[in-house]
């Protein structure tokens, strides 16, 4: 009985971390790809050259401004790091090209505009400044 | 004035609603899902009374075990996700009662997964029903959520 109930606990881990792996799998590959394609000429108009942090959010995302945007100020107020804040409504071409799913989205870019990391919902101060070291060490 | 909340105590909770519920699958101890349910429950009507936050901050904070990771943000939807998932595990428990083991494990294993899905992914399933119904101006708030 219990080894039973075991193997099932062991086989919906495994297939957790399957599912997780696949996932994590398919967004990498989705940020290789959007490197090697043309972005909208709204990006270069906004975003100065040089590494950028974009930021997706939305008027009324209540996770962003409690959460998200604070995380932000933190990392700009520690690091030389250019947020770019973007309305996911308003900048619909960007969004689009981004394959925006959720706000808050954070998106790095190295210092050619191509996306090196895609963050779809919350991320943490730590994960972010790892990110940043990683963007501006190239 | 901006909130703060431990996300250290967060996580606690959630590895012991991860633990004891697969603890309680594994040797069939239905008796540990209910008393789950119970201190989700109650620390959703009184946060300050969650079992395994005071746990937390009674022993492990002061003992040095874990280290408190305060950040802005709202206990509210934290409170709400919990409460949702002491729910479910009421819903589990009355389907145990019924009859349904099946069922009964079927919702915990539920819980389970949004906990772990919340603890090791960071995505907290009902903070985003929370945030999805306050965007559409229904406010969810309990007496004892006042002050959090």
């Amino acid at each position: 009985m219990i080894l039973e109930r075991l193997l099932i606990l062991l086989v919906a881990i495994l297939l957790g971390a399957i599912v997780l792996g696949i996932w994590r799998l398919w967004l990498a590959q989705r940020v290789q790809k959007l490197a090697t394609k043309a972005a909208p000429n709204e990006l270069d108009e906004l975003v100065p050259a040089g590494p950028a942090l974009l930021y997706f959010t939305t008027e009324d995302c209540v996770q962003c401004r409690l959460q998200q945007t604070p995380i932000l100020t933190q990392l700009t107020a520690t690091t030389n790091v250019a947020v770019h804040k973007f309305d996911a409504v308003e900048q619909e071409a960007l969004a689009n090209f981004f394959g925006i799913m959720t706000v808050p989205t954070t998106i790095w870019l190295d210092k050619m505009h191509r996306p090196a990391a895609i963050n779809h919902g919350l991320t943490g101060l730590a994960q972010l400044r790892q990110q940043a070291q990683a963007v501006y060490a190239q | 004035m901006q909130q703060k909340v431990d996300h250290t105590a967060l996580q606690f909770n959630q590895a012991s609603i991860i633990t004891l519920l697969a603890l309680a699958f594994l040797f069939d101890q239905i008796w540990l899902v209910a008393l789950v349910a119970a201190v989700m429950l109650v620390g959703t009507w009184w946060p300050g009374a969650g079992l395994f936050k005071l746990f937390y901050a009674r022993l492990l904070k002061p003992a040095g075990l874990l280290k408190p990771n305060v950040m802005i943000d709202e206990a509210q939807p934290h409170l709400f996700a919990q409460g949702v998932g002491g729910i479910f595990l009421m819903a589990s428990l009355l389907a145990f009662a019924a009859g349904s083991p099946l069922i009964g494990w079927v919702l915990t294993g539920i819980v389970i997964v949004l906990a772990a899905v919340n603890l090791f992914l960071g995505f907290c399933l009902g903070c985003f029903i929370y945030f999805q119904l306050a965007r559409r101006g229904i406010h969810i708030t309990l007496p004892g959520w006042q002050g959090t």
